[in-house]
């Protein structure tokens, strides 16, 4: 498990990167990152290349996320989730909250 | 400044005892002295030293025999060093010192830095030792707070869940205990219409946090289920609650059902828990339905979508939470949809049962994760087990009075609002008629929803006979809702009469009117199923009449009092 945050794009855009299982372990990480999002960040970018798991607290992370950068779908978005990540996100029509690619 | 530290030291050589008292005395150490083993097994029981020096031989009893008397008062919570002094270096004598729990000896005649370095690291030991302990009894009583609060929220969750809930023979259910301290809830109840809602849920998070969730919703569930709401009015209105209540990281995934025995449809509204499954018994046939909603509480507002389907007694809903999905056997693999799909695809009699051993088979052996929420509706709208059942109404009715009380509602209010709870209420408070709340609330729905439909909007219930016909039918209910203008004035009046009170209710409506004759009054010779309504309101009233083509209508319900 593991959370990578950089902040690309002159701060503009923060990227998270999660390894492994996305559950109520990397909380703590997580809300560093949450914190990391300010008036200059645009755009969040969840990169879920090498998650394999996500479970409903990870769900719950993610819309603290949306809501921190004010709640618009267009802002947060969700890529490089496997299918079976990918169908927890459609279960829970996570596709109409943000922007899954 | 701390306590000083207690030094107790037991020799028979009063020069040994001099030099070791000279040696260890200062304003931080207090040295006790003994002059053998007895009286050294005393003082120690007395002074409570924090750390002994006893020399192997003395008289009466020697250092190894006071030392475990002395090591076997002491509490668990207590430990006292112990450094033996002996002249014999030999293996014999250190190992019978080792046996007696010696922390450590010192071999005579002895270098005094080494005896006080000794010393103090046993001390540090001594302090780490003791500060563990109590650690680990704070986190023991940590634990048992929390194990306290964890069956406080458990009973309180079971009780807001049981409290009003509904048992129905078509409408099976497991809950696990775990599975409710982790914030499944499970509420059933039926509308004065007959309705039966089961709303399945689960929370985000565990304990105390998800059954604070669980309270609110219930109680919004069961309110408006008895008034008469649709599922749809009662989801929005959780929906609503959750979101302004809850913290941002918490939700409800849920799906509420509603089996209506008058279109003989089911409605599914799934927000976001796993896939159900809708297995029809008599064919075999398999329908997995899909969550279409986002979960509840997330956003203040959402466009919900609804899915029917056609029910009968053959109709069987199975709804889970995703423990037993997740359940997983000793090799770590989850019992899956392919778990609940083969246990769908079996013969057997019942496909709860089956379901419930299966994953039981799956997970033995594991780690009981003991998660597991599973629900069986059989889609009964036939012949409607839950019709009689329920709690008989306390509620005392008042005397027959003398009222009239009259409401109008325009087309585009009705985009808003359910009139019909609103009427049956007012009923309700004015003449306490709940014990006739299911007839009354039957003939006005049914009478108002006549008006709408047909009045004011000219659908066909034709359309209705076909499961197409009846989403086609809605839909264009819809669509006209907005498109069209119109009214529907509704007065109740009451009256006393011999025996009891009567009720009118008049309805008229601004439409162009209908063929009341072919839409509704199919009485005897039609059993099909939008025939059925009118022809239940027609056997609950004294009288039914509908005049100026179909755009009135005048219903009598009376009931007796006996004062």
């Amino acid at each position: 498990m593991s959370v990578n945050v950089e902040l690309k794009n002159d701060t503009s855009e923060l990227s998270i990167k999660i390894s492994g299982r996305f559950d109520f372990s990397v909380h703590q990480e997580l809300r560093k990152a949450t914190d990391k999002i300010n008036s200059a960040v645009k755009r969040v970018i969840i990169d879920l290349r090498s998650t394999d798991y996500v479970d409903s607290s990870a769900l719950g992370m993610l819309l603290v996320l949306r809501d921190k950068i004010g709640g618009d779908k267009q802002k947060v978005r969700i890529v490089n989730a496997n299918s079976e990540v990918k169908k927890i996100l459609e279960i829970a029509s996570f596709d109409k909250l943000f922007t899954v690619a | 400044m701390n306590q000083a530290v207690k030094i107790l030291v037991a020799d028979d050589t009063r020069l040994q005892r001099m030099f070791l008292q000279e040696m260890l005395a200062s304003e931080e150490v207090e040295v006790i002295l003994a002059c053998d083993g007895v009286e050294a097994v005393e003082l120690f029981m007395q002074k409570k030293p924090d750390l002994c020096i006893l020399d192997v031989i003395m008289p009466n009893l020697d250092g190894i025999g006071a030392a475990k008397k002395m090591i076997s008062s002491l509490s668990a919570d207590e430990y006292v060093p112990i450094v033996f002094i002996t002249a014999q270096d030999n293996e014999e004598t250190l190992e019978r010192c080792i046996e007696a729990k010696a922390d450590d000896f010192i071999v005579k005649p002895f270098n005094p830095t080494t005896l006080k370095a000794k010393i103090n690291s046993l001390l540090k030991f001594k302090r780490l030792y003791e500060g563990q302990f109590q650690q680990k009894q704070e986190l023991l009583a940590f634990q048992q707070i929390a194990e306290q609060e964890h069956d406080v929220a458990a009973s309180i969750h079971e009780k807001i869940i049981h409290a009003r809930f509904l048992e129905t023979p078509n409408v099976r259910h497991f809950l696990s205990p775990m599975a409710l301290f982790n914030g499944d809830i499970f509420l059933v109840a039926k509308t004065p219409g007959n309705q039966l809602h089961c709303l399945l849920g689960d929370f985000t998070g565990h304990g105390l946090s998800a059954s604070i969730g669980a309270s609110p919703t219930a109680e919004v569930f069961y309110g408006m289920v008895n008034k008469g709401f649709t599922g749809r009015e009662i989801l929005l209105e959780i929906n609503k609650k959750l979101h302004s209540l809850l913290p941002v990281h918490m939700f409800l995934a849920a799906t509420l059902v509603t089996l209506d025995p008058d279109s003989r449809f089911i409605n599914v509204m799934a927000c976001g828990l796993p896939d159900h499954y809708l297995l029809n018994k008599n064919s075999g046939k398999i329908e997995k339905i899909v969550s279409k909603n986002v979960p509840l509480g997330i956003v203040e507002d959402f466009d919900l979508q609804e899915q029917l389907f056609p029910a009968s007694a053959d109709d069987y809903l199975y709804l889970f939470t995703d423990g037993i999905i997740e359940a997983e056997n000793k090799q770590g693999e989850q019992f899956d949809f392919k778990g609940i799909e083969d246990c769908l695809n079996t013969s057997e009699e019942s496909v709860f049962d089956r379901m419930l051993q299966g994953q039981h088979q799956h997970c033995s052996g594991s780690e009981q994760q003991d998660d597991i929420t599973l629900i069986e509706i059989q889609c009964d709208s036939e012949n409607v087990p839950w019709r009689n059942l329920g709690e008989a109404s306390q509620y005392k009715e008042i005397t027959p009075l003398v009222w009239k009380s009259s409401m109008e509602f325009d087309l585009k209010t009705l985009q808003y609002v359910s009139p019909v709870p609103v009427m049956l209420n007012s009923i309700m408070e004015i003449q306490g008629l709940l014990k006739y709340s299911e007839s009354i609330f039957m003939i006005i729905s049914e009478l108002f929803n006549n008006c709408v439909d047909h009045g004011l909007l000219g659908l066909d219930s034709k359309l209705k006979e076909s499961a197409e016909g009846f989403g086609q039918y809605y839909k264009l209910r819809e669509k006209r809702l907005l498109e069209r203008e119109g009214s529907v004035k509704v007065i109740f009046s009451h009256l006393p009469v011999k025996n009891g009170g009567r009720l009118t209710i008049r309805m008229n409506d601004t439409g162009d009117g209908f063929d009341f004759q072919k839409q509704v009054s199919r009485f005897s010779e039609n059993q099909d199923f939008h025939g059925r309504g009118i022809q239940l309101v027609n056997s609950l009233c004294e009288s039914l009449e509908y005049s100026d083509n179909g755009t009135r209508v005048k219903a009598i319900f009376e009931w007796p009092y006996e004062g």
